[in-house]
C-alpha cells in the first residue's frame, strides 16, 4: 500500500508539497525560463513538463498525476486569442475546466488544478503563480491517492 | 549498442555546483539509477564542447543522451541542434537544472539538489519511450496560386516569377489592377495610379506569370504542396494544381445608401465617384464648373455600432483628394468634417500639413450629433456642432463627399473555409497574428493586401512581396525532417495514429486546428503529416488514446510522473 504523501518530510518538518507543472513552450515554458535568468527565490515544490501546447495535456494525465500523489497540477498556455496554435487553447480552457468540476465531485479540490492562460509570460507572474500555487496546496490537506484508485 | 543513456551535467564553469555540489547530485541520481553513466562538464554550449560531447558518445556507443544543462532558450537549444546536425539518429533530451533549478531555489539548496535529481530521472524515464518520427519527404508542386490581380496579387506574381516560380494569377474583373484602376491619383506622393499600375504589370508579364482573366476560384482542395484549385473561367470549369496559395482577393468598397440623404439631394456624392470625377477634371485640365463649396464628411458607416472598425485608408484618401480639388481651383472653400484624422507615419503626416496649408478647413463632429445635410433637389449647406467649440456652424457647400470604409469581399468567406483560415468578426481574413500575419495557419497559405484589412495600394505592394517571399521559401523546401519544416525548435513530429486502436468517433477531426486529421469514408483516420504541427490536441481528445506524438507520447509523460511522485524508494524500485 502507498504511503500517504504526508509523511514524506521536507528539512523545515512541512510536508513537502509536490506539483507538476505542464507549460507551454510558447509562453509559460518562457515565463519559468525568465524567473530564472531574474533569480528569482521560488518554492522548489514545482517540477515542469514542457509541452508544445496546453490543448496537448490530456484530461488522463491530470487524474494520472493525483494516482501518484502529487499534490497540485499547473496547465499553462497563451493567452485566450493568443495560442500559437490557431486557438486550440480554447477547447483546452474548456476541457480542463470540466475536469475541475469532476475533481470536485471526486473529493478534490478544484484549486488543484491551476490553469492559467497568458498569465505566466513574464518571470515575475510565473513567480508569483507558483508562490501562490504552493500556498494553496500547502493549506490543503494532502491528496488521498486512494480516491484515485490504483495505478 | 548501449541501451543506457549517457548524461552529461553541464555545471555552467562551476556556477552550478555552487547550489546543487556535484557529488549530492551524483549520489541523488545513482541512488535511483544505479547504472547511471554520468559525466560532468564545465560547458556545454560551445562548439567544441559539442564536438566533444558527439565524440564520447560514439566512442561509448550509447544510443541516447541527456542532458543536463540551461534553458533551451538560453543555449539548451543550441547544444540539441548542434548534436542532431552531428549524427541525426541519435535520441537526446534536454532538462533544464540551471535557469528552472539552481537559479530559481538558490535560496534552499537541499530542495534545489533533490529537484535536479527528479528533474534527470524525469528526463531518462522520457527518453527511454521517446521516438523519432521518421522523415518526411515533402515534394511540393513549384507552382503558386495568386487569387486577385490587385496590386498586391500583381507584386507577389512578379515576385514569384523572378524567382523562376510558375504562377497563375487568377482575377475575377476582365483586366488586373482591381480597385486601382479606379483611383487617379495615389496618396502620400499623389503619383498617377495608372503609373503605379503599370509597374506591376510590366512586372507580372512574365513568362512564369499565367494571367486569367474573368476566373474565379470556386473551391480549393488537396493538402499543402499540391492544392486543387477548381476554377470556372467565364463558366468554362478547369483546375489548376498549385504548391501553395496567395490569397490577395482584396476589399471592396461600402457605398453610402441613405446616408446623409446620398441619392436623393444632387451633389451628394461618395469618395469614389469624386475620385472619377477628378479624375475626368484632370485628364481634360479643365477646372470643375459650379463647385464653391466643397464639404468631406468622414467615418460615414464606419467606427459604429454596425461597422465598427476603422478602415484606416478614408482619412489620407480624403486629404489627397482635397488637395487635389485645391490644385484644380484654388477658390473652393473645402471643408473636411472628421472624428479624428488618421494619418500616421512620417509621409501620411507631410499629407496633412499640406493640405492644411492649402487652405482646407478641419472641423471635428462629435458622432453622437453629426453633421446635417440641408438642400432641395441640390444640396445647399451643411449644418453641424463643432466637436472643440461646441458653436454650431453652418457651412455652403454645392459638393457633399462621403468618405466610406472597405469592407470585405464576399468570397472570402467561402475561400478561408477551404484553406483553414480564421476570419475576424467582421470577415477580414487572419493570418497567425501576432507572429506571421502574412502566414496562414495551415502551412503554403498566404494573404496579402485588403484581403486582410484596408491598406494603402503602396502597402499591399510590400505585403504581396513579402508573402511571395514566404511562399518561394516553402516551395523550395524538398525532403526534409519534419521536426524542423514549420516550427523549428518544437522538435516533434507530426501525430500517428494507431489504426487498431482507432474507434473513428472522429474527436480529433473535429477538434484538429489544422485539418490535418480527416477520415475517409467509414475508413480509418489519417492525419495528413504536412498540416500537423504537433500541438497534441488530438492526443489529448483521443477517447482511447489511440493518437500519439512520438517525441512526447502521453506513455513518456507517465513515467515523468512518476518520477516527481513523493514515494518510499521501495516502491520506487518496483516502477523502475
Amino acid at each position: 500500500m502507498t504511503e500517504p504523501a504526508s509523511d514524506i518530510l521536507s528539512p523545515n518538518g512541512c510536508p513537502e508539497i509536490r506539483a507538476v507543472v505542464f507549460a507551454c513552450r510558447w509562453c509559460a515554458l518562457v515565463g519559468a525560463d525568465r524567473a530564472g535568468k531574474e533569480r528569482m527565490d521560488l518554492p522548489a515544490s514545482f517540477r515542469v513538463i514542457p509541452v508544445e501546447c496546453a490543448a496537448g495535456v490530456e484530461p488522463d494525465l491530470v487524474l494520472r498525476a493525483f494516482a501518484e500523489g502529487l499534490d497540485g497540477v499547473a496547465v499553462m498556455g497563451c493567452h485566450l486569442g493568443g495560442c500559437r496554435h490557431n486557438e486550440a487553447n480554447r477547447s483546452a480552457r474548456l476541457r480542463l475546466m470540466l475536469l475541475q468540476d469532476l475533481l470536485e465531485i471526486i473529493g478534490l479540490d478544484r484549486r488543484r488544478l491551476l490553469l492559467s492562460w497568458g498569465t505566466a509570460h513574464e518571470g515575475y507572474q510565473f513567480a508569483g503563480l507558483m508562490r501562490e500555487f504552493t500556498a494553496i496546496l500547502t493549506g490543503l490537506p494532502p491528496v488521498d491517492s486512494r480516491l484515485l484508485g490504483p495505478c | 549498442m548501449s541501451g543506457t543513456p549517457l548524461i552529461f551535467i553541464c555545471t555552467c564553469y562551476e556556477t552550478l555546483s555552487r547550489t546543487i555540489p556535484r557529488g549530492v547530485l551524483r549520489t541523488g541520481i545513482v541512488a535511483r539509477r544505479p547504472n547511471a553513466h554520468i559525466e560532468f562538464v564545465p560547458s556545454l554550449c560551445r562548439r567544441e564542447d559539442i564536438d566533444l560531447i558527439a565524440g564520447l558518445i560514439k566512442e561509448r556507443k550509447h544510443a541516447s543522451v541527456l542532458l543536463a544543462a540551461c534553458s533551451p532558450f538560453a543555449r539548451g537549444n543550441v547544444v540539441l541542434d548542434g548534436l542532431a546536425r552531428r549524427n541525426p539518429a541519435m535520441q537526446a533530451s534536454l532538462v533544464d537544472v540551471r535557469e528552472g533549478c539552481a537559479w530559481v531555489h538558490g535560496g534552499n539548496p537541499d530542495a534545489a539538489a533533490a529537484k535536479a535529481v527528479d528533474l534527470v530521472c524525469m528526463g531518462l524515464a522520457g527518453l527511454r519511450c521517446r521516438e523519432h518520427s521518421s522523415e518526411f519527404h515533402f515534394q511540393p508542386v513549384r507552382r503558386v496560386l495568386v487569387v486577385g490581380a490587385g496590386p498586391a496579387g500583381l507584386a507577389a506574381a512578379g515576385t514569384l516569377a523572378r524567382l523562376g516560380i510558375e504562377v497563375s494569377l487568377a482575377e475575377r474583373m476582365s483586366r488586373p489592377g482591381g480597385l486601382l484602376n479606379q483611383i487617379g491619383r495615389l496618396f502620400p506622393y499623389n503619383m498617377p495610379g495608372r503609373e503605379f499600375l503599370a509597374t506591376f504589370l510590366s512586372e507580372a508579364s512574365h513568362p512564369c506569370v499565367d494571367l486569367l482573366p474573368k476566373t474565379s476560384v470556386t473551391r480549393i482542395e488537396g493538402d499543402p504542396g499540391r492544392f486543387e484549385a477548381h476554377l470556372s473561367l467565364e463558366g468554362r470549369d478547369m483546375t489548376v494544381t498549385a504548391g501553395a496559395v496567395i490569397l490577395a482577393c482584396g476589399a471592396m468598397p461600402v457605398l453610402p445608401q441613405n446616408r446623409f440623404h446620398s441619392g436623393e439631394l444632387s451633389g451628394v456624392i461618395s469618395q469614389l465617384e469624386l475620385e472619377t470625377r477628378l479624375n475626368k477634371l484632370e485628364r481634360e485640365e479643365s477646372a470643375p464648373a459650379g463647385i464653391a463649396g466643397a464639404v468631406f464628411i468622414q467615418c460615414v458607416d464606419a467606427r459604429e455600432d454596425a461597422r465598427p472598425y476603422c478602415s484606416t485608408i478614408c482619412c489620407p484618401t480624403a486629404l489627397k483628394n482635397a488637395l487635389r480639388l485645391k490644385n484644380l481651383n484654388r477658390d473652393i472653400s473645402v471643408t473636411v468634417l472628421h472624428r479624428g484624422i488618421m494619418t500616421p507615419g512620417r509621409d501620411l503626416e507631410e499629407l496633412y500639413r499640406q493640405t492644411m496649408a492649402s487652405g482646407v478647413r478641419f472641423v471635428a463632429f462629435s458622432p453622437a450629433s453629426p453633421p446635417e445635410v440641408h438642400g432641395d433637389g441640390f444640396v445647399s449647406s451643411v449644418s453641424l456642432t463643432d466637436a472643440l467649440s461646441a458653436r454650431r456652424l453652418e457651412i455652403a457647400a454645392d459638393l457633399v463627399v462621403l468618405s466610406t470604409p472597405l469592407k470585405p469581399r464576399p468570397e472570402t468567406a467561402s475561400l478561408a473555409g477551404d484553406l483553414g483560415l480564421r476570419l475576424d468578426e467582421i470577415g477580414f481574413a487572419c493570418g497567425t497574428e501576432p507572429m506571421q500575419p502574412l502566414v496562414a495557419p495551415t502551412p503554403g497559405v498566404y494573404l496579402c493586401g485588403a484581403v486582410r484589412w484596408p491598406v494603402s495600394a503602396q502597402e499591399a505592394v510590400d505585403q504581396g512581396r513579402a508573402a511571395a517571399i514566404k511562399a518561394a521559401g516553402f516551395l523550395a523546401q524538398g525532403a526534409l525532417d519534419l521536426n524542423r519544416l514549420f516550427l523549428p525548435g518544437s522538435r516533434r513530429g507530426p501525430a500517428s495514429i494507431r489504426t487498431e486502436a482507432c474507434s473513428r468517433c472522429g474527436r480529433c477531426v473535429s477538434g484538429c486546428p489544422y485539418g490535418a486529421c480527416r477520415r475517409e469514408k467509414n475508413g480509418p483516420v489519417t492525419v495528413c503529416g504536412i498540416r500537423c504541427r504537433g500541438c497534441g490536441l488530438c492526443v489529448a481528445v483521443c477517447p482511447s488514446g489511440a493518437v500519439r506524438i512520438p517525441e512526447q507520447d502521453s506513455a513518456s509523460v507517465r513515467a515523468m510522473l512518476r518520477e516527481i511522485a513523493p514515494r518510499p524508494t521501495a516502491l520506487r524500485e518496483v516502477h523502475r
